[in-house]
């Protein structure tokens, strides 16, 4: 037979896992979606480096604009994944600009433009590991 | 009635004696406060890089008349000190004040003697501060810390190692140089950040020692490091994200006006100014990225402006522009921030003063000022000329879309 103090004490804890669900919900970015080692659902199709895993990913909307962006991890030395994503952009049509490759030693960076799509793509040392990132800008909605 | 008059002179030099005596132990440390030159405008960069857009905002520097730069750190990404120099001297000239804070991406490169063959960028900030008559505090920067006063403006620089030694080290320096100093103006300068102190993916890497010792000595805050612009509300305490809501009223729980930040003992406000040219970032937290911004735990409304890809397009290069004493008051400053592509981001005032102050109509800051409606892209930009008008003062976007920028004006 169930006792009164145990029914007060399962709405406690209901009442107190609630306050928990709550607080997470307030702590999320508004409008944005995360993922731990996957890409997040419609992240778009981009070029990705093999052998590199996806360390995280998210997607945000503001309404009208969507934007993503995806980190991965990977051995190759960050010039050489840099190399390779700037071709591979450049072979599936897309303009590179903003360049900072040549020349320099430890953060690498260069914009990519197909149409009204822009990607900011990023590859430095992080930890012993080349970290790439593939940001996307809000932009409109296709 | 002579001896009248001697009695009541004798009183009366008694009295103001006895008065002034009073004075000079009830208010001890009273000095008169010395401010920057009249109308002295400051660039703050960071994160330039070695290409075409790094370039670009060192012309913008010299077209908006900054007459000095401070650069928080990460200088060239290439550890070429003499092509990082030689460009400065080549775009603003071998004795333009240019006043650096290191960066992660200069560190092995910075110390004298670092064994570079391209040069060490310390050996070469040493010798333009001696061009210019600056005289550091102590002349040895391989510690990545110093102090320099040029026209007035107090700027200290502080290092790489704020998780280690942030506490022990930097924040009793900052506290030595700037408890006892009579400039109005004060900078702190670092590269890199806490994560609440920006708005991308960077983590604690400086302590909050720092932050706290400058805020509480009246410091303004300069960092980089996050490849975005971001400037915060006046802060009474920057650990908790505490906004001066005296400064900042709450309009339906938000803190308001803020365009107009206060800079006191006990109260300051900070910025990352990292557009200076290489890979910019888009915006990963404290959204919407729209003003006010995000209010949750970690955001706590205290952006008053947000700059990054996501606003701005793929190039949002710029810098921060600051004018010191301006309008003959010796207490105010204005600053704004401006793309290389022209368009005016973020315009604010600066009070040197712990008394809240309203916002209050303001002389256009910059004649030149053109807002730029962007297109989808970013790369073709149709231009239109609207300069602010007179007695007016630009409110914050309430709300940005792509294609047209709106720009609210207040008389």
């Amino acid at each position: 037979m169930i006792k009164r103090g145990h029914v007060l004490l399962i709405i406690l804890v209901l009442i107190f896992l609630a306050i928990i669900a709550v607080q997470k919900n307030k702590q999320q970015e508004p409008g944005k979606v995360s993922a731990q080692g996957r890409l997040v659902d419609g992240f778009p199709e981009l070029p990705v480096l093999p052998n590199s895993t996806v360390e995280k990913s998210y997607k945000k909307e503001d309404g009208v604009r969507i934007g993503y962006e995806a980190d991965y991890l990977i051995n190759t030395p960050p010039r050489e994944a840099m190399i390779w994503y700037k071709l591979e952009f450049q072979k599936l049509g897309w303009l590179i600009y903003n360049e900072q490759i040549e020349g320099i030693e430890s953060e690498f960076a260069f914009t990519a433009k197909k149409g009204d799509q822009i990607v900011n793509v990023f590859a430095e040392s992080e930890d012993g590991k080349t970290e790439i990132s593939l940001e996307i800008p809000l932009q409109q909605k296709l | 009635m002579s001896t009248n008059i001697f009695i009541n002179i004798n009183r009366l030099f008694t009295t103001l004696f006895f008065s002034m005596s009073m004075l000079f132990f009830i208010i001890p440390n009273v000095q008169a406060q010395v401010s920057t030159d009249p109308n002295f405008k400051v660039a703050f960069i960071g994160d330039a890089g070695n290409g075409n857009n790094a370039t670009a905002v060192l012309n913008l520097i010299k077209n908006e008349g900054a007459q000095a730069v401070l650069h928080q750190g990460d200088f060239d990404y290439s550890y070429n000190a003499t092509a990082f120099w030689g460009k400065i001297d080549s775009v603003l000239g071998a004795n333009f004040p240019y006043f650096v804070s290191v960066g992660n991406h200069d560190n092995t490169s910075w110390a004298e003697g670092c064994g570079d063959p391209d040069g060490c960028y310390a050996k070469f900030q040493k010798d333009r501060l001696a061009r210019i008559g600056v005289v550091p505090d102590n002349p040895d920067l391989n510690d990545q810390l110093y102090s320099a006063v040029y026209k007035g403006l107090k700027m200290i620089f502080v290092g790489l190692q704020g998780n280690s030694i942030g506490t022990s080290t930097y924040a009793p320096y900052i506290q030595s140089q700037l408890q006892t100093d009579n400039h109005t103006w004060k900078i702190c300068s670092w590269h890199k950040n806490q994560g609440t102190m920006q708005v991308g993916s960077k983590t604690d890497e400086m302590g909050w020692a720092v932050y706290e010792a400058c805020r509480q000595q009246g410091a303004i805050i300069a960092t980089a490091h996050e490849h975005t612009y971001e400037r915060t509300k006046t802060l009474t305490n920057i650990q908790s994200l505490t906004v001066d809501t005296a400064q900042h009223p709450l309009v339906g729980g938000i803190p308001g006006n803020p365009n107009s930040v206060l800079v006191a003992p006990g109260k300051t406000f900070v910025f990352v100014s990292g557009l200076g040219g290489n890979g910019p970032r888009n915006q990963d937290r404290c959204l919407p990225t729209s003003y006010p911004y995000g209010g949750g735990s970690g955001c706590n409304y205290i952006w008053a402006n947000i700059w990054t890809t996501d606003q701005g397009g793929s190039s949002p290069f710029g810098a921060l522009f600051i004018t010191f004493n301006v309008g003959g008051n010796p207490n105010r400053a204005t600053g704004y921030f401006k793309s290389i592509a022209g368009q005016v981001v973020d315009q604010f005032e600066i009070i040197k003063s712990s008394t809240p102050v309203t916002i209050s109509p303001t002389q256009p800051i910059s004649p030149t000022s053109i807002f730029i409606s962007p297109t989808p892209g970013g790369l073709t930009p149709t231009r239109t000329r609207t300069p602010t008008p007179p007695n007016s003062t630009v409110l914050p976007t309430q709300n940005v879309t792509p294609g047209q920028v709106c720009t609210y004006f207040k008389n």
